[in-house]
């Protein structure tokens, strides 16, 4: 039996769409696919006074490969950097000197490790003057900030780019009249991008990794986790890269990359504000026409993967962090059916009323916060649960209360009351998602990304059709022991 | 001022939503113990005299509105959003929860253990924990150099009933309430106006203005966790009253404030010299009630810190020098105006917008209202603001550096 608040989920479409009860069907997007294979999926609100715009490229880390960790995300770095257009003073002395600065690398990476061979070591610090020689050259001849200083003075703002694992995605929000602008310099750097100063930006990747991962309370244990998790897929990998790997890629080579990646057939983009769709259809060709199909064979429709787990697995973490514990199970991909039973699942698990704050926090007050999400990716899923021990509650306690709730799930269904309510928060999150146009336009763009954008529109109702045996059966198909990933979260040891 | 209602309604096209705001003029700026406001704000959502905080959540999950207690320096504020159809419910639920509010025991101690937890993670987050270093050289003694939480021992001196007590006088201090959406802007004002007059306090006595902001000492060194130094410069700058905070906000796109990595810092630590991931500079701000500040901050390496620091005071001195372009200004004003429309998109953002109107006394509702600010200046008018506010001589610093087990600050 499937559960059925159609009420609800009529106004919340409606709400989507931003019109009234009539427009309710769904998210009116329109389609738009250029000759190249390049996709447009286009929202127009025309009473706004903005336009949120972006693209994606269905390429993130997990396509980064062997020994080159954080080469989407570095890509994604120098994509700011400007064009043969934007940015450039003198083009081709520009482009001559970048030349021999990888003619430089390309030799300094050929000599023998410092202090095995004097020659060599000679000869590295004859190169390495000559870089910073070049380098100099190279900045005389480029307007640096170019590229974000166009959209800034045109009174854009969030400018800015993410790598995941299965995409790039790249956006920006605009004043309406500004739209053409969006139109002329992203097709101009996706057509004629300038890596331009590669060797300062490892340093800012390596500055963002500081920040982002080893000084973060729980940064470097996460990534800890991950790895052990997903090893063995594409996914193992970290999206930043280090430094060591990142020290070895050079402008040619993150050249291929790109030029195999960001092909037109692979590029989606969305517009959702105050735009003439008409206008639109005849700017698209007009300027991402531009970009070349590419000849090589498409590598959409990578089958699943999934991580290699036959027995529970046990990961003591250090963390700057109060003491947590993390239990993950693999799951399914997104679009595969039960993908939505699981969040239905963790639905019923979150929030205030949600079994986990009941019983964990309120209830035997052993957790003080408690969280669990189902993650999709395109070619793989898990379902994570998140216990941060209150006081101190041993976390073998906190794994063993968890097991309680898993085995209260699998026993029965949950009742139809407490469903119909998780289900009923989960719509109203989603809505107050997809009434802000920019998270509209990236929850658009993720959805692309990951193949389909189409479910965005039919979320809340996906959800709504789970019924209590489903989520059961979810419970008892995924949340299996055997197959889980327990990482023990504790506080690092204080210095004596 | 004291005791009075203020009502603002507009109707707002697009998705048929709905968004209140009220705010009551009593913020952690007056509060007598660090803490004290963020926490009777809190209880806001905890439950009324007539529905326990269970009952609250599980009805406004029905009928698919969000609630959402907290307060800042200056006001206690509540927020309700939903859709256009409940907009009715949402006043009576508002004006229940602002006017009523249970204040029970239990749900009070949960909240303060949760503002203690939140301090624990500052003390995690070691940008956070240089942060509020650096807030606490800039303000000395005032409340702006405190998180709102307060501190663990302020809330150990707090209890229910002292909260509660706070929250009456609070009731007393004045009440702004906003209402945008798919509205009727008449009938809701009206019924606003009588919801929520009911329960009007008398007058409260004007609260003690909080202690003078006085910047301690010029440098300071905060012990961090994790392996990542941060750098704050800067000092206090203007409140919002002050004719010289236009100037300012044009100075601070010129330096960076602006889209993306555009801007004279982002241009030099980040693209040129690749010395930080972020580098990010304001110049007045928090501008309220009380000065805003000019602030430098950048994320890095310890070893490269001494580059970072010259770097921002070059292009201060560089800015305070040689002044900015026509060009440069010109930008500055395009990308400031453009930005004017991105705050009047939604139901909640004019909700919010016209209860800063009325907080302020100024028209920042109007559209043109930024426009007119910064347009007429000239480039000689920012040289002197520069001069006034920017120069590098005067500054002061907040140098966070990984602690690798010393005890923190």
């Amino acid at each position: 039996m499937k559960c059925r608040i159609a009420p609800l989920l009529t106004l919340l479409a409606a709400l989507a769409a931003g019109g009234g009860p009539a427009a309710a069907a769904a998210l009116p997007v329109e389609e738009l696919v250029l000759d190249n294979g390049m996709r447009f999926l286009l929202l127009p609100r025309p009473g706004m006074p903005t336009v949120e715009a972006g693209w994606v490229v269905d390429a993130g880390s997990a396509a980064d490969g062997e020994g080159a960790a954080g080469a989407h995300h570095l890509i994604e770095h120098m994509m700011f950097k400007g064009s043969r257009t934007i940015g450039a003073v003198d083009l081709e002395s520009e482009l001559y000197v970048l030349g021999r600065l990888d003619e430089v690398a390309a030799r300094l990476a050929a000599l023998r490790p410092p202090g095995e061979r004097r020659k060599d070591d000679l000869r590295r610090a004859e190169l390495e003057a000559e870089r910073r020689r070049l380098r100099g050259r190279a900045r005389e001849l480029t307007r640096l900030g170019a590229f974000s200083f166009e959209y800034s003075r045109a009174g854009a703002t969030r400018l800015d780019a993410n790598t995941a694992e299965d995409m790039t995605l790249y956006y920006v929000t605009l004043p309406a009249e500004k739209v053409e602008l969006w139109f002329w310099l992203e097709s101009d750097r996706l057509g004629a991008p300038v890596f331009r100063e590669l060797e300062p930006e490892k340093g800012v990747i390596a500055e963002e990794r500081r920040l982002r991962v080893a000084s973060t309370p729980t940064g470097a244990a996460d990534e800890a986790f991950d790895r052990a998790f997903w090893r063995g897929t594409p996914y193992a990998g970290s999206a930043l890269g280090r430094d060591a790997e990142l020290a070895g890629m050079d402008r040619p080579r993150l050249r291929r990359l790109f030029e195999r990646e960001y092909r037109p057939e692979r590029l989606t983009a969305v517009l959702v504000g105050a735009f003439d769709p008409a206008a639109v259809r005849r700017l698209a060709p007009a300027y991402f026409g531009r970009l070349p199909r590419a000849a090589a064979e498409d590598v959409r429709g990578e089958p699943p993967v999934a991580p290699d787990r036959r027995a529970e697995e046990r990961l003591h973490l250090e963390c700057e962090c109060a003491a947590q514990v993390v239990i993950r199970y693999p799951t399914v991909p997104f679009g595969h059916p039960d993908q939505f039973d699981l969040q239905a699942l963790a639905g019923l698990l979150n929030g205030r009323a949600g079994r986990l704050h009941r019983e964990l926090v309120l209830g035997r007050e052993i957790a003080f916060a408690a969280f669990a999400q189902q993650l999709p990716l395109r070619r793989a899923g898990a379902f994570t649960v998140r216990l941060e021990a209150k006081g101190g509650t041993p976390l073998a306690e906190l794994v063993a209360a968890w097991d309680g709730e898993v085995a209260r799930l699998t026993a029965a269904p949950p009742p139809a009351d407490e469903l119909r309510r998780a289900q009923r928060r989960l719509a109203t999150e989603h809505l107050e998602l997809l009434k802000d146009p920019h998270f509209l336009m990236r929850r658009l763009l993720v959805y692309a990304g990951l193949g389909d954008w189409r479910p965005l529109a039919r979320w809340p109702e996906l959800v709504a059709a789970t019924a209590p045996a489903d989520v059961q059966a979810a419970a008892g198909r995924y949340l299996r022991p055997e197959r889980r990933l327990v990482g023990f979260y504790e506080p690092a040891a204080e210095a004596p | 001022m004291g005791g009075r209602l203020r009502v603002r309604t507009r109707a707002v096209g697009g998705a048929p939503v709905a968004a209140l705001r009220v705010w009551l003029l009593a913020g952690e700026r007056h509060a007598a113990t660090p803490g004290q406001a963020l926490l009777a704000g809190r209880m806001l959502e905890e439950g009324t005299a007539a529905r326990s905080w269970r009952r609250v959540a599980r009805d406004a999950e029905e009928r698919g509105v969000s609630i959402h207690a907290t307060a800042g320096y200056e006001v206690i504020g509540l927020a309700l959003d939903g859709p256009a159809t409940e907009a009715e419910r949402m006043i009576e639920w508002g004006a229940e929860l602002a006017l009523a509010p249970a204040f029970d025991a239990e749900r009070w101690e949960w909240q303060r253990e949760l503002a203690l937890a939140e301090l624990e993670l500052i003390r995690d987050d070691p940008e956070a924990l240089a942060g509020w270093g650096f807030l606490g050289q800039l303000y000395g003694p005032h409340p702006r150099s405190r998180p709102l939480q307060g501190d663990p021992a302020s809330l150990a001196g707090l209890d229910v009933a002292a909260s509660r007590a706070s929250y009456e006088q609070a009731l007393g201090a004045g009440m702004i309430v906003s209402l945008a959406g798919a509205i009727d802007e008449e009938k809701a004002a009206a019924r606003l106006r009588a919801r929520f007059a009911a329960g009007a306090r008398p007058p409260a006595e004007p609260p003690a203005e909080p202690p003078p902001v006085a910047s301690g000492e010029p440098r300071r060194t905060v012990a961090l966790p994790g392996d990542q130094a941060h750098l704050f410069l800067g000092r206090p700058t203007v409140d919002r009253d002050d004719p010289d905070l236009p100037g300012l906000e044009l100075l601070a796109v010129v330096l960076g404030a602006g889209a993306g990595l555009a801007g004279r810092l982002p241009a030099r630590v980040r693209e040129r010299e690749g010395l930080a991931y972020t580098a990010r500079v304001d110049t007045a701000a928090g501008a309220a009630a009380d000065p805003g500040r000019l602030v430098l901050h950048a994320a890095t390496d310890r070893e490269r810190l001494a580059r970072v620091e010259r770097a921002f005071r070059e292009e201060l001195d560089r800015l305070v020098t040689d002044g900015v372009t026509a060009a440069e200004l010109a930008a500055a004003r395009s990308f400031l105006e453009g930005q004017e429309c991105f705050r009047r998109e939604t139901a909640r953002q004019w909700a919010e917008i016209m209860a800063e109107a009325e907080l302020t006394g100024h028209p920042v509702d109007q559209p043109g209202w930024g426009a007119a600010r910064w347009g007429p200046l000239t480039i000689a008018e920012l040289a002197a603001i520069a001069e006034r506010w920017l120069d590098p001589a005067g500054l002061w610093v907040t140098v966070g550096l990984p602690s690798e087990g010393t005890e923190r600050a």
